[in-house]
């Protein structure tokens, strides 16, 4: 009814539609949070028995003096740095590029967007034979300029860069789209009174599309570092199992899945989740404070 | 099927009253408007008919059955929406069936029942269409259609036509008239169009300011307005309102002497003021100078100024051109006086047969 | 010079599309090769003869057969059950009058803050208590509820007119009957669009079963891929196969529901 209020009867009523996804949802999403932040202060723990015996704060001091740990702050900063530019500049672009044409348009949406459905690690397998250094097609390219040869997966110098250049190339398409709907929501009419007003193609990028497309590039800003925060998949597949070569591509996210996974270190490997938690935290809220000062919506 | 409303009020937000002391008795089989301007009460009164709201206070009846408790699935009416609120996935057929289906009738029964429906209301040709394909006027016959499915005992239309343009308006509203007297429900009708009210209605109830002003017949509303409200807001054009201090001296002996001083304002229909009686029932005659005349299509007025106030008339067409002043009849038909309330204190009931 | 530009435009679009499409030519051009033919140089783009036994022989070197079906069970459970789980839940946020309504929607949100990442150790403490890791049930479970999903449905089921809900009350229809036969038809493609990503995620997911999977038999198409290079070793004419036939049936489905990715992704995406 339109001027019904909450009763206990229609409370009891809604509760059944939302039993399903609440059982779900506590067990695999909010226990598991409140558990791992609890678990990361865990200092002596048998996971057998699930038995508890000392917390502190002793996780945290062996996160900061782990090299390890601070190799894949590093690490993750460094490929943030790298992936997060480079996709929102070219993704812009080219969404602008693929705005302006009519004929044959949409097969040029869908071939930007195929990295995006594909599966990670099958296309990793790929971009490892393109990188392979004797016969992979990265390094023949390169030679038709007159490049040495890179070992690009076993020099630790390049292995950070092939990740990005390969992340670069899956999250495109997904930023492409996202661009080309800001695009399409800017109401011409800016575009001929700014035409009007005797600006030219350029001015008019400045001062029509850049500050309309703003929110747009501010939201895909912040999903790319939250993303890019949370690299696993590709390393993986990527270097066979490895964190790359001399844990050049070590992660948190990786470090994560080794003290956890090969290392048994359950309570370490809850704080390295921790702290990836409070980076993504601080993130949104910078994300918050500026979109409340600054993004035109 | 007859609705009773016994001191029934609401209130949205639990402080306000929207409506209030709503006391009035729909007879079965009728058709009746519920009129007024925005704001005052009409679909929400729709809406505690249909069950989509429950009064704050009161009692509701359906025939001797209180149905105050039910909800709109149990109350079995059939509604018409403002913008016709169509299932936009559906066909028109199943649109029309859907209420059927809701009641697990057969599908060959219900569709059978469904293209009855729609030849009753000429969609018949439209049936695997779906509602945005149609025009407006495709849609409300379709959206009548659908809520005359179930065979409901009452039909509720929430201001069905405001959505359409004006000619398909008067030929929508004959086709509500003629499926109601062809069905036989109890229709109830909102609409802030008093011309719509007046042309189709048995009762009309005028709702303004959380109050019923009156519920009486079209000519009722017209020839006998409870109150200033009424008679302002029934009628076209709007009738003539002037403080009765001005016409007193010219009152005095037609109207007795105690309801006078009562008088505070009169209303006088630009039909009353006319320049021969001919033998009708007139109230006064005034003397007046001639403002400015027009003439619309077939319809002419003329203001006229008297003792500072300007009155509208109808009925100068035959005047000379020229005239600058001269005298004029007021008609006892369409001559009223309201008190210092607004209420009626003379005029209308005695005049009409 | 209007002319020149746009053959310009094209011609960067195309060298662009050029190297997005550059690695799946090269996946498909080095399974049809011979072994010796890989490591050729220069590079060959068109397979001397088409070696088509390479996708049989990959096929073979692994369970694949098996790992497909898990991967086609996971996915399909997973979807459906989310779907499910979310309609119910979506309904009830944007239609139903209920105590704690907003302290509980406000909580589901603050959820989706948290990198799930952080989950995975406790999940996995729970299903192992459970005597479910390396089973259907680890891989399906958790992923049955998705408030993510939940939060597009409900904007979508939200912005339906509310005159159409008050008329199918009127037309004899319960908040249930109501949510099926209006609601969920009305919101078609809302719901394509969340189930096409449902299915896209959940078919490339890796960490997850890579965590709650042991036996080979329990693989699904992506980790079985990953433990298939261990195999192949350097025969890239087969792991190249092997990576063709995990990604063809997402590509697949994309060409045929690009429209509804793409809203889809238009609609999640906006809103973070």
């Amino acid at each position: 009814m339109m001027n019904e209020k909450a009763t206990w009867r229609s409370t009891v009523k809604a509760l059944f539609y939302l039993l399903p996804m609440l059982v779900i949802t506590i067990t695999f999403n909010i226990w598991p949070i409140l558990s791992s932040f609890l678990m990361s202060f865990y200092t002596k723990y048998d996971y057998y028995t699930d038995k508890v015996s000392a917390m502190g704060l002793d996780n945290f001091k062996f996160l900061f003096s782990d090299p390890d740990f601070h190799l894949a702050v590093r690490n993750t900063l460094i490929f943030v740095a790298g992936v997060v530019p480079i996709t929102v500049i070219l993704s812009l672009v080219i969404a602008i590029l693929l705005n302006q044409i009519k004929w044959l348009s949409g097969f040029f949406r869908t071939v930007y967007f195929l990295p995006f459905v594909t599966s990670t690690v099958a296309i990793a397998m790929v971009w490892n034979w393109i990188y392979h250094s004797d016969y992979g097609l990265m390094n023949y390219f390169l030679g038709l300029f007159g490049i040495h040869a890179i070992n690009w997966l076993n020099d630790p110098h390049w292995s950070l860069l092939a990740l990005i250049i390969m992340t670069v190339w899956k999250d495109l398409g997904f930023n492409i789209i996202l661009f080309l709907v800001g695009l399409n929501n800017i109401d011409p009419g800016y575009y001929r009174a700014a035409e009007i007003d005797g600006a030219n193609a350029w001015q008019r990028f400045l001062n029509v599309t850049v500050p309309m497309i703003s929110p747009i590039t501010f939201l895909v800003s912040v999903n790319g570092i939250i993303g890019s925060f949370k690299v696993f998949d590709q390393i993986f597949a990527l270097f066979g199992g490895t964190p790359g070569p001399g844990k050049a591509d070590l992660t948190i996210v990786y470090y994560l899945y080794q003290k956890f996974y090969t290392e048994y270190k359950y309570p370490i490997a809850a704080a390295s989740g921790v702290v990836l938690f409070f980076l993504i935290l601080a993130v949104t809220l910078v994300q918050m404070w500026y979109s409340r000062k600054h993004v035109h919506y | 099927m007859k609705v009773t409303f016994k001191d029934v009020a609401l209130s949205y937000d639990g402080k306000v009253n929207t409506l209030e002391g709503l006391n009035f008795e729909i007879p079965d089989g009728a058709l009746v408007s519920l009129l007024g301007p925005s704001g005052g009460g009409k679909s929400t009164t729709l809406n505690m008919i249909s069950g989509l709201l429950a009064p704050t206070a009161g009692k509701i009846y359906f025939d001797d059955q209180d149905v105050t408790k039910q909800s709109a699935l149990a109350r079995k009416v059939g509604m018409v929406f403002q913008n016709y609120a169509l299932y936009p996935h559906l066909s028109v057929l199943d649109n029309i069936a859907f209420p059927l289906k809701m009641a697990r009738v057969k599908k060959a029964e219900r569709y059978k029942r469904a293209r009855e429906l729609a030849t009753l209301v000429h969609v018949d040709d439209q049936l695997d269409k779906k509602p945005g394909d149609l025009s407006g006027g495709q849609q409300q016959r379709v959206a009548i259609a659908r809520a005359l499915a179930k065979s409901p005992s009452l039909l509720l239309l929430d201001e069905p036509l405001s959505n359409l343009d004006a000619r398909l308006r008067i030929e929508m509203r004959e086709e509500i008239r003629r499926i109601q007297s062809e069905t036989g429900v109890t229709t109830i009708f909102v609409t802030h169009d008093q011309d719509e009210a007046l042309h189709i209605s048995d009762h009309i109830m005028v709702l303004a300011d959380a109050h019923i002003q009156q519920f009486a017949t079209p000519h009722t509303l017209y020839a006998s307005p409870a109150n200033e409200f009424v008679a302002k807001f029934i009628g076209s054009p709007v009738i003539n309102m002037i403080k009765a201090d001005t016409m007193k001296a010219d009152l005095a002996g037609v109207v007795p002497d105690e309801i006078l001083q009562k008088a505070e304002t009169i209303g006088i229909r630009s039909e009353s003021i006319v320049l021969h009686d001919l033998g009708r029932k007139i109230v006064a005659t005034l003397h007046a100078e001639i403002g400015a005349a027009h003439q619309f299509g077939r319809e002419a007025t003329a203001t006229l100024n008297y003792n500072g106030e300007t009155l509208l008339s109808t009925e100068l067409s035959s005047m000379p051109t020229g005239t600058k002043t001269g005298d004029f009849s007021i008609l006892a038909t369409g001559f009223f006086l309201f008190d210092h309330d607004g209420k009626l204190i003379f005029g209308g009931e005695s005049h009409d047969e | 010079m209007k002319k020149l530009s746009r053959v310009l435009l094209y011609l960067i679009v195309t060298l662009g599309a050029l190297t997005m499409l550059m690695p799946f030519l090269w996946m498909v051009s080095t399974a049809l090769k011979t072994a010796p033919e890989t490591i050729t140089v220069p590079p060959t783009w068109i397979p001397r003869s088409l070696q088509w036994g390479n996708f049989i022989k990959a096929w073979h070197e692994a369970p694949f057969a098996r790992y497909f079906v898990n991967s086609l069970v996971v996915t399909s459970v997973t979807t459906i059950g989310q779907l499910f789980t979310s309609i119910l839940a979506a309904f009830a946020f944007a239609r139903l009058k209920f105590f704690g309504k907003n302290i509980i929607f406000v909580i589901f949100l603050g959820t989706m803050m948290i990198p799930g990442e952080m989950l995975i150790i406790p999940n996995f403490v729970t299903l192992s208590h459970l005597r479910l890791i390396d089973t259907y049930g680890a891989l399906i479970i958790p992923w049955l509820a998705s408030f993510f999903t939940v939060f597009t449905l409900r904007q979508t089921f939200q912005s339906t007119p509310e005159q159409i809900y008050y008329a199918a009350r009127i037309d004899g229809a319960s908040d249930w009957r109501y949510l099926w036969h209006v609601l969920v038809p009305m919101s078609k493609s809302t719901i394509t669009a969340v189930t096409v990503l449902q299915v896209i995620g959940s078919w490339n997911a890796f960490m997850w079963p890579l965590i709650v999977t042991n036996s080979d038999k329990m693989r699904t198409l992506p980790v079985g891929l990953q433990a298939f290079t261990t195999d192949a070793g350097t025969q890239y004419q087969l792991l190249m196969a092997a990576s063709t036939f995990v990604i063809i049936p997402m590509v697949v489905l994309y060409v045929f529901l690009q429209k509804y990715i793409i809203a889809g992704i238009s609609k999640a995406g906006l809103k973070g």
